[in-house]
């Protein structure tokens, strides 16, 4: 068994080698098709965090007037609690609405220094709905509690906000399936190449008395080794090209969710890597055992 | 002449990793029994071929193309299935081995072809290795043998060539070295001088009548007519898929 393995192994390399411009085609191949891969999937990642933000935000700001102190709003959130459209009340005074400012700006934060002392952010609570069909209803009644300033209600724009946010993720994993299914076909079709190139070597194994397993095993081997350079070679592409694009954008749009280089990067890399190895090994079996039934026996 | 099969392992039974047939007490090494093979299309490339090869024969197999000389050759190792009939190598139905069993089988033989078969991919010393590799032999022992069969063929210098820097004679000389280096006890040839000049391929069977002589039985397929007279060996004349002579010490025709 470990000579076996040993042989496999040894067999592949010396393949790779032999075989250099096909093994750097099938490489770039792999390599080509899961970076798109890798990029699709952390586009959509990032549609659905951006998308599951926009969902998550409350759907009723109360504005209150300057005049009210944090006890008249605790009264206003009582008559508001007791409505049965709602289900979360929460006030947000004038330090909490510069905070959460600050930390969208970012880096950039220091734009709100010139205005920290006045803080001219009005105070305000927050509602969510249980139906949002309530809405309407809702801030009817909250624009006439005393003390109320404002109600912004958007109910038209975040319906069709979740509209739109619908169709985009949904793109977004269409595109990924079709890439799957490219990346699967154009990997498979390499590693027909490789292997139809070498029916003649596998004819001849059998000729002289190879157990199918010992023909596979040098194919497999190769197959993960090309698949796992190409997977890492996408896995390294994936990582230069998303850090540089979530650094610009950043800077440009400070305040868009994107989802920082971190764990969900890592999880791709290791998406990339574990695909790659699997399209190498399932794809150069599959296609041995092909010209292996081939033949009578 | 230099002598095959003086191996070192042979005499004993040194060696555990070449599956020896127990071919001592069966003197029939091939036996064909009512064997038809039918391509589709109705073509009959054999019709009720009835044979019987002894151990340590020598064969030669003659007749037109397409008068079923490779055909009948692939059925002893199982390359094809006859449609109807039984082929028994060493007393087994090999027509009933699951197919799990046939690189075993094909390891008790030792085949040649008329285009050498050789790897291009591997060096020479590659090609013969790998027939042993197959086997699991450790490579120490791998190494000797192959080094001892290309010197019985007169080939230890072209060791590290690749098939293509060699001549067709050569090249099947390496083909015969891999064919003898796991001591088979048969050597099946399909028209083993096809692509070979006279003298090469006066060369090529005296290779085969030594490995013959040192026991092995060997099949051998062949057009070459004055090879065939002058060997004056058992003839096997095919036509039209049947055997219509066989002949002790016989001629091509």
């Amino acid at each position: 068994m470990i000579r076996f393995l040993v042989h496999a192994v040894r067999e592949a390399f010396i393949s790779i080698r032999r075989n250099a411009p096909m093994s750097l085609i099938s490489v770039s191949t792999v390599a080509l098709c899961l970076f798109m891969l890798g990029s699709m999937v952390l586009l959509s990642l990032n549609i659905d965090a951006v998308t599951g933000t926009l969902e998550g935000q409350v759907e009723l700001t109360l504005y209150l007037e300057t005049k009210v102190d944090e006890g008249g709003a605790r009264e206003i959130m009582d008559l508001l609690s007791r409505l049965d459209e709602v289900r979360e009340v929460r006030y947000v005074s004038k330090e909490e609405a510069l905070e959460r400012l600050r930390r969208q700006f970012g880096d950039q934060q220091g734009l709100l220094d010139g205005i920290a002392h006045m803080n001219p952010l009005p105070a305000s609570i927050e509602v969510n709905l249980v139906w949002p069909e309530g809405a309407g209803q809702v801030a009817a009644y909250a624009s006439g509690l005393p003390g109320v300033e404002e109600v912004a209600y958007a109910k038209d724009t975040v319906e069709q906000l979740l509209e739109i946010t619908r169709l985009i993720r949904l793109g977004g994993y269409m595109l990924v399936m079709v890439l799957v299914a490219a990346t699967c076909l154009l990997v498979a079709n390499t590693i027909r190449l490789t292997v139809f190139a070498r029916r003649r070597q596998i004819a001849i194994m059998r000729l002289v008395g190879a157990t199918d397993a010992f023909i596979k095993g040098p194919f497999a081997v190769e197959g993960i080794i090309l698949g796992l350079a190409g997977a890492g070679l996408a896995a390294v592409m994936v990582k230069q090209v998303y850090l540089r694009v979530v650094s610009a954008l950043s800077t440009s749009i400070p305040f868009l969710p994107l989802l920082p280089p971190g764990a969900e990067l890592e999880a791709v890399v290791q998406l990339l890597l574990g695909t790659g190895t699997a399209i190498g090994a399932v794809g150069s079996v599959i296609a041995v055992r092909r010209f292996l039934g081939a033949q009578g026996g | 002449m230099r002598r095959l099969y003086n191996f070192p392992w042979v005499e004993g039974n040194s060696s555990d990793y070449v599956e020896m047939p127990g071919h001592c007490e069966v003197s029939l090494v091939i036996r064909m029994v009512g064997i038809w093979k039918t391509f589709p299309r109705d073509i009959h490339a054999l019709r009720d071929v009835n044979l019987h090869i002894k151990k340590g024969e020598f064969v030669f197999l003659v007749g037109p193309s397409g008068a079923g000389k490779s055909t009948l050759i692939k059925l002893i190792y199982r390359e094809e299935m006859p449609s109807r009939g039984r082929v028994l190598v060493d007393g087994k139905d090999i027509t009933r081995m699951s197919p799990r069993e046939v690189p075993f089988l094909r390891r008790r033989m030792g085949m040649v072809f008329q285009d050498f078969k050789l790897l291009p991919e591997k060096t020479v010393y590659e090609n013969i290795a790998f027939a042993l590799q197959v086997t699991g032999m450790p490579w120490g022992e791998i190494r000797h043998r192959v080094r001892y069969v290309l010197g019985l063929v007169g080939l230890t210098d072209k060791i590290k060539s690749w098939p293509d820097q060699l001549s067709g004679g050569e090249q099947q000389r390496v083909a015969l070295a891999r064919a003898m280096v796991r001591d088979p006890s048969i050597i099946l040839a399909d028209e083993p001088t096809g692509n070979l000049d006279p003298g090469t391929a006066q060369e090529i069977v005296g290779l085969l009548e030594e490995i013959n002589r040192l026991g092995a039985t060997v099949v051998m397929a062949t057009h070459a007519q004055a090879l065939v007279n002058t060997m004056k060996k058992r003839v096997i004349e095919l036509g039209g898929g049947q055997v219509i002579r066989d002949q002790e010490r016989g001629s091509y025709r």
